[in-house]
């Protein structure tokens, strides 16, 4: 999006004062609405659709498979694609989002949760699209928020099969076998457990402050950018900077990222839950 | 032998639809109002398919403008989780190549393109979810996507897929169990005419039974058209009435 | 948590649309499938009382849907249920099929979509013949697809098992027919089987009973009682020990199918030996052994199971001696089943005995066989069986009308007792019975079955006949009414039209070659002539010379009744005195048959031979002919040999004769296997159709004079249709033998007459055959023929796509491709080819069922099955006819040895084509004798104490006679060495 310098300069005066005054009316740490919908796919174990009020849209399905396992690496049983409508397999925010993803769903699912038997587990195959995004979009990482809270919506309604068979295999071989319950399959992350996928928050910095959830003409005058991941109820790695545009970058001082890691902490908890709820709320079509 | 019965004696077909019924279809026109100038969301059965327009609008690449007529390009994007095993297919699949050359051939003669000189209009489109009738259902988000864009046409193009099951009885709209079991071709039909814009038979229906095949399908299309033009008007009626309450 | 009730939406078609979802496990993986189910109310209940439903039978689109259920359905007099139709569970078509066919019970049935469905699933050939049923008009059966209906589909529950499910699909559907049939008076009586789902349905006050209940109230109860088949809880006793090991779990034999620790085959038990089986890997070069009735785990032969290696000190050599379930089982009662006669110590003894031998064979790998044992069945190959109550099991002091347990000795003796509980064993003994099999549980020492119904005594001629059929799965009811209605409706009256340019662009298609002087040459009252032939010198000194085929294909359209009656059937059986036709009479011996004098369509191949039989040139040509005569062989070589012949026919018939000499000798230096079998032929009386004599067939010159041009119209016909369908066009192939197949008989011939065959090809082959000649019995080459015949593989139908073209090869033609096409009258696969030739040469298009490669796939897999099926049968006829011919008529004739066991030899007559064991018991009281198995060689003391040595290939003196079988009933030759 191109500003022209006057809109730039009333934006940077709004946002890097002591008050700051967002051109949408948000708190620094508010959230733009997020419409969200839950297991709308027929083909996929979970799934998810989320949008934003500027058109951005990512629709994540989970989908798992039987697979015999020789390591007990949980990152061979995670297969994470992101795909950008127009950009390339190979594009920089594409390949980057994918192992952003899968190395922070690494480290909060369990090898125990995708474990059959001794030596079958499930592969889950994670793809998240993001069918449209705003048409000045000045950094692909904006929408990063975007992608994890789909990633997350179809994790957390992700259904795995019932095995029915022993999963003592080690000494004789058996093949798996399922319940063709539909009904009786689980819950990947069960909702009486703590454990949950990871979730990104995207935060720009303009001047001392930071702007959670930055829209396309925040991001334009953005000094530097950061995400901060939140998982196990409370804030912490990865922690990256980022570029949020191709002009200003200063950098990122200390107590930037001590604020942008308390401001996730103190917000994620709220939006965990407004995600939960949209889980527990959508019944599933199929 | 098949594993289901495709077409019981008694006349039902495995999803328990007779012969010249089509499955559920239902769409939305202007889905997507923020991220495009037009688009479109169609469920044909448990195919899903979602269409977003972008233009007229100059194009970036010189060749791709023409001073006598716009210019029209047609993605087609099959996700990867759109089948029950996943499949993540390469951009140049030549299936999904083939399926936008069809689309965009069918379309150049659809859109009154003469009155988009130096113009592009470039049609993407995401099937979320595959149960038969890939085509069919691309063709019909298309026609609704368009006309959400505002761009001229000379008509709807409703497409609908039938089969012969065998060599007796056409079937209509077939479901991806069908499609395996049964040879069957896909027709666009222009508005209420009997006018096909777009045929594609990919083997198998015998030249005597095309006929009948044909037919129905026709008779499909016109079915399928009818549910489009409901939602195209009531659409059109909710958004004069929002203009007028301003 | 409540169960996820499937959301429904109301479409504006009036349609109700759900979703079902469930998990598909396969291979392993496990996926969610989610597929739509549309539900409506326009699926009427099929009974003619009912008013309701009437305005539901539309006839769109030529699927003519009536109601079937009788107004006035039979009325249960006994009870006071009255005027009613019966609803059946699953259980009840997959055990009572029979009972469900049978004409004295079962009408105004109603069958619903969930029963079919598993029904489907369960058993195919059940489904096959239940869908039969409900077609006939006289049975009134109504398939009520109730899961597509909105007043009869429930959704599943939250953890409910499919079966329960189901159960509750079926009930929910009689409870509907119930509150449905109320104004009518008609009362809905749901019959089951599963004791659950009976208490769940009078707990829901529905009309239920288990089947027995429901019979026992028909007038007829009697008779049909002993029709039902067993339930398991008839039998189980508690205290009973298990007695067959249990099989392994499904996701254990498939993770030990795949990780290759367990194979998947079929089992095949050996004829000589009930308890030998033995079953072909693809990992291991030579069949592997199950040996024993705890190791063949309740396995019949046939069926697909899956085996685990026994350890290597386990491993066999296979059995040379022959083991008899009736020198085996001691105890005969059939109520008294006592646990330990399973593995009985003469079992374990004669396994010993085995051991030991391969033990003390030392180190040679190649004498020790491994051996396995069964540890689950993938599939059954459960059907009718012939056979008859073994009269020792039956109790002569009991009561005869108190229902028992029985034996049924079954006909075929590689297959173990079946034990059934009857009423009327008294009145059954003696004579041919078909039984059902249900079950084997695993505390059975037999399995389960039922009666189904008597053919006659044992020996009578038409139940003897009958039970051949049935054994050999043959087809031989009238043809249905549907399959007659596809015939012209001119029937005999039919002809070739006077004017061929009457506007049919197929009949303007059609080459007219009625001035050909053709003529057919066939046995001797011969029917259906399927084909002709000429020949005449052309100009240029070449020969024109025509095969003309039948026109089968003309009046058998593909895809009708009559075109899948003729495919399932697959080729006319004949036996000695009565032929199976393929397709109906009419078709085979007047409207399709080139009869002489009269106008009939044919598929004509032409051919330009040059002066030494080489193709100049060949065309195809659907065409018009008029045979001038038919010859029976013997007729047409006296014409030929007859010089005073001068005229224009027999010419041809003496170009015909000489051309076909060279292309037998061009086959013969190409390598083509002449192949012997015992073929004799059974004279009748023609008075009192009584076997009369047997004689070997004889053949003549005119014999190999048609064979040859059959040949040749047989491979010109394979090369132009594969060419035009290279993925499915309908050959014939036969592949060269594996070397392994010939060891014994080379051993044999090494050892005993110092010859040898070779395999290296054909031709070597035929050159080895010949070579092997014992200049003082001119029979022995013959012999040697006869057993390499044997050793062969047997050729087979097959789709072009299936084999690369290297593999298309028909090793005893030796040539490299192959397929039939002369004979459509009597064999499918001619049919076939019929169809593509005729799309190959655009004459019509070929129909989707000749195009599609799975669709062939099946067709050749069942034509394959039919065909070996027919030769079975075939034989088994002559032998039985050949047992009655010597019935009257002991004679001593001579014979050869044809394989030496430790225990008994088996001996050829080829006078009269049959072969049978001498055992070492009848021949000496000690029992003392020596095998020497290098030799082939058994030494031993007859009983008037002079020492005998019978070796392989001796040719001695037997005394032949025919015996009824003790155990099978069946009469089989007995030779008694003189």
């Amino acid at each position: 999006m191109v500003l022209s310098t006057t809109e730039r300069y009333y934006l940077l005066e709004c946002l890097s004062g002591s008050k700051v005054i967002r051109a949408d009316a948000r708190r620094v740490d508010q959230f733009r609405p997020v419409e969200a919908t839950c297991s709308f796919l027929p083909n996929s174990n979970g799934s998810s659709r989320v949008r934003l009020p500027d058109g951005s849209e990512c629709i994540a399905s989970v989908k798992a498979k039987v697979v015999k396992v020789e390591s007990s690496e949980v990152t061979d049983l995670l297969n994470v694609e992101v795909d950008i409508n127009g950009q390339r397999d190979d594009a920089e925010a594409v390949v980057s989002f994918s192992s952003i993803l899968k190395e922070s769903l690494a480290q909060c699912i369990p090898e125990s949760l995708l474990k059959l038997t001794e030596k079958y587990a499930f592969e889950l195959s994670i793809d998240a699209i993001v069918i449209s995004y705003p048409s000045g979009i000045s950094s692909f990482y904006s929408i990063l928020t975007l992608v994890s809270m789909a990633v997350y919506l179809a994790l957390k309604s992700t259904s795995l099969p019932l095995l029915t068979s022993t999963t003592e295999d080690a000494e004789v071989e058996e093949e798996p076998t399922f319940s063709d319950d539909w009904d009786l399959a689980k819950l990947l992350f069960p909702k009486d457990r703590l454990l949950a996928p990871p979730l990104l928050f995207v935060l720009a910095m303009v001047g001392p402050n930071l702007l959670l959830d930055p829209s396309v003409e925040e991001l334009e005058v953005a000094e530097n950018g950061l995400f901060v991941g939140f998982a196990s109820n409370k804030a912490g790695a990865p922690i990256r900077s980022i570029s949020l545009n191709s002009t200003n970058n200063k950098g990122l001082s200390t107590n930037h990222i001590l604020d942008a890691v308390s401001t996730v902490d103190s917000v994620g908890g709220s939006v965990l839950k407004a995600l939960n709820s949209i889980v527990e709320n959508s019944t599933s079509e199929f | 032998m098949s594993r289901f019965e495709i077409y019981s004696p008694e006349g039902l077909r495995v999803d328990g639809r007779r012969w010249n019924e089509i499955r559920r279809f239902e769409c939305r026109i202007n889905s997507h109002p923020t991220s495009s100038d037009g688009s479109s969301y169609v469920e044909q059965g448990n195919t899903k398919v979602l269409c977003l327009v972008q233009g007229p609008m100059e194009p970036a690449l010189r060749s791709q403008s023409s001073t006598a007529q716009g210019s029209l390009i047609v993605n087609v994007s099959v996700t990867p989780f759109a089948t029950v095993e996943r499949n993540k297919r390469p951009r140049n699949d030549r299936r999904i190549q083939e399926l936008s050359a069809t689309l965009t051939r069918t379309f150049n003669k659809a859109i009154v393109l003469k009155n988009y000189p130096r113009s592009l209009i470039q049609v993407n489109l995401q099937v979320l979810a595959l149960d038969g009738g890939l085509l069919a259902a691309c063709t019909n988000a298309t026609t609704l996507a368009l006309m959400d864009a505002g761009i001229s046409m000379y008509d709807y193009i409703s497409s609908v897929t039938a089969g012969i099951f065998d060599g007796q009885t056409p079937l209509l709209d077939l479901n991806t169990i069908e499609e395996n079991e049964l040879g069957f071709l896909t027709v666009g039909v222009i508005g209420e005419s009997e006018k096909l814009a777009l045929l594609l038979m990919e083997d198998r229906v015998g030249m005597d039974s095309l006929e009948k095949v044909l037919a129905i399908a026709i008779a499909g299309s016109h079915r399928i058209r009818e549910l489009m033009d409901i939602q195209v008007r009531n659409y059109g009626k909710h958004k004069v009435a929002k203009l007028a309450n301003q | 948590m409540e169960g996820a009730v499937a959301k429904r939406k109301v479409l504006s078609s009036g349609l109700t649309v759900s979703q079902k979802v469930f998990v598909r496990s396969r291979n392993g993986n496990a996926s969610k499938i989610v597929r739509e189910h549309y539900l409506r109310d326009d699926i009427p209940c099929f009974s003619q009382a009912c008013t309701q439903c009437s305005e539901l039978y539309q006839s769109d689109n030529g699927t003519v849907i009536s109601a079937v259920l009788s107004e006035s359905p039979s009325s249960l007099q006994s009870s006071n249920i009255g005027r009613h139709y019966v609803l059946l569970d699953t259980n009840v078509v997959l055990g009572a099929i029979d009972l469900l066919e049978s004409d004295s019970v079962f009408f105004d049935v109603v069958i619903p979509q969930t029963v079919l469905n598993e029904v489907r699933n369960k058993s195919l050939p059940i489904y096959t013949r239940l869908r039969a049923l409900c077609k006939s008009d006289d049975k009134r059966i109504a398939v009520f697809h109730n899961e597509f209906s909105s007043s009869t589909f429930v959704s599943r529950r939250s953890a409910e098992t499919i079966n329960d499910y189901n159960d509750r699909l079926i009930r929910t559907t009689a409870s509907f027919y119930s509150d449905h049939l109320k104004s009518t008076g008609i009362k809905m009586i749901y019959i089951t089987n599963d004791k659950n789902n009976l208490e769940l349905a009078l707990a829901e006050s529905l009309d239920a009973m288990s089947l027995e209940a429901y019979i026992g109230l028909l007038p007829n109860s009697q008779e049909l009682l002993d029709l039902l088949p067993t339930l398991r809880t008839d039998f189980s006793r508690s205290g009973t020990k298990l007695k067959f090991p249990d099989y392994y779990s499904t996701s254990r034999l498939l993770g030990g199918i795949k990780n290759g620790t367990l194979y998947q085959g079929i089992i095949n038990i050996s004829s000589y030996n009930s308890l030998e089986g033995s079953i072909s890997v693809s990992s291991l070069p030579k069949p592997l052994l199950i040996l024993g009735s705890e190791n063949l785990n309740r396995s019949f032969s046939g069926d697909t199971v899956v085996i685990e290696m026994l350890p290597r000190d386990k491993w066999k050599k296979p059995s040379n001696d022959i083991v008899d379930e009736e020198t085996l089982g001691s105890s005969e009662n059939a109520d008294n089943d006592d646990p330990e006669s399973v593995i009985s110590d003469r079992e374990r003894r004669l396994l010993t005995q085995e051991a030991v031998k391969a033990q003390t064979s030392g180190n040679d790998d190649d004498r020790v066989f491994p051996t396995g044992k069964v540890v689950g069945i993938s599939k059954r190959s459960w059907r009718s069986y012939v056979g008859q109550i073994s009269a020792r099991s039956v109790d002569k002091t009991q009561s005869s009308n108190a229902t028992r347990s029985v034996f049924v000795i079954l006909m075929d003796r590689s297959l173990p007792k079946v034990r059934i509980r009857t009423g009327r064993a008294k009145d059954l003994v003696g004579k041919r019975i078909v039984v059902s099999v249900d079950s084997w549980p695993a505390n059975m020492s037999h399995p389960e079955g039922h009666y189904v119904r008597t053919l006659g005594d044992v020996e009578d001629k038409d139940a003897e006949q009958e039970a051949l059929l049935l054994e050999h799965d043959v087809e031989y009811r009238p043809f249905s009414k549907n399959v007659l209605e596809c015939l012209p409706k001119e029937g005999h009256d039919w002809k070739v039209p006077e004017d061929l340019n009457n506007g049919d662009p197929q009949l303007a298609k059609r080459k007219d070659l009625r001035h050909k002087l053709i003529c057919s040459i066939d046995p001797p009252g011969c029917v259906d002539i399927d084909d002709a032939l000429h020949a005449e010198k052309l100009p240029n000194g070449n020969f024109e010379v025509g095969v003309h085929i039948a026109d089968v294909s003309h009046f058998v359209k593909a895809n009708t009744a009559i075109d899948q009656e003729g495919a399932s059937r697959g080729t006319s059986v004949y036996l000695v005195d009565k032929r199976i036709d393929m397709l109906p009479m009419l078709l085979g011996t007047d409207l399709c048959s080139l009869k002489p004098y009269v106008d009939r369509f044919a598929f004509s191949v032409l051919w330009e031979l040059d002066q030494d039989a080489n193709i100049v040139n060949v065309s195809f040509t659907k065409s018009i002919i008029k045979s001038r005569e038919a010859f029976a062989y013997e007729q047409a070589q006296n014409r030929i040999d007859d010089e005073s012949q001068k005229d224009d026919l027999t010419k041809g018939m003496r170009y015909l004769l000489a051309l076909s000499k060279k292309l037998k000798q061009k086959r013969m230096d190409a390598g083509a296997l002449n192949l012997s079998s015992p073929e004799v032929k059974v004279h009748m009386d023609s008075e009192t159709s009584d076997p009369g004599e047997v004689e070997i067939k004889k053949l003549l010159d005119t014999n190999s004079l048609v064979e040859e041009f059959m040949l040749l119209a047989n491979i010109s016909v394979a090369r132009k249709i594969f060419d035009a369908f290279p993925q499915v066009a309908m050959l014939r192939r036969h592949a060269s033998p594996p070397q392994a197949n010939f060891e014994q008989l080379n051993e044999m011939l090494r050892v005993r007459k110092n010859m040898a065959v070779s395999l290296e090809s054909s031709k070597a082959l035929a050159d080895s055959l010949d070579r092997c000649v014992d200049p003082n019995d001119a029979y022995f080459n013959t012999l040697i023929r006869i057993m390499a015949t044997r050793c062969m593989m047997s050729a087979e139908y097959f789709a072009s796509g299936n084999y690369s073209y290297n593999d298309f090869r028909h090793y005893g033609l030796a040539v490299d491709i192959y397929t039939h096409f002369t004979s459509p009258i009597r064999r499918y696969c001619d049919v076939v080819a019929h169809r593509q030739l005729a799309a190959a040469i655009n004459y019509e298009p070929l129909s989707i069922i000749h195009r599609d490669k799975t669709k062939m796939d099946l067709v050749v897999k069942n034509i394959n099955k039919r065909h070996r099926n027919a030769q079975f049968a075939g034989r088994a006829s002559i032998e039985y006819y050949v047992g009655q011919v010597m019935k009257n008529a002991e004679s001593l004739e001579e014979g050869y040895v044809i394989k030496v066991f430790s225990n008994g030899f088996v001996v050829l007559v080829p006078k009269f084509g049959v072969e049978s064991l001498i055992k070492l018991n009848t021949l000496t009281q000690s029992g003392a004798a020596k095998f020497d198995e290098e030799n082939f060689k058994l030494t031993f003391t007859t009983e008037a104490g002079e020492e005998r040595e019978i070796a392989v290939f001796d040719r001695i003196k037997v005394q032949v006679k025919s015996v009824l079988d003790e155990m099978t009933s069946k009469r089989k030759t007995q030779l008694v060495l003189v």
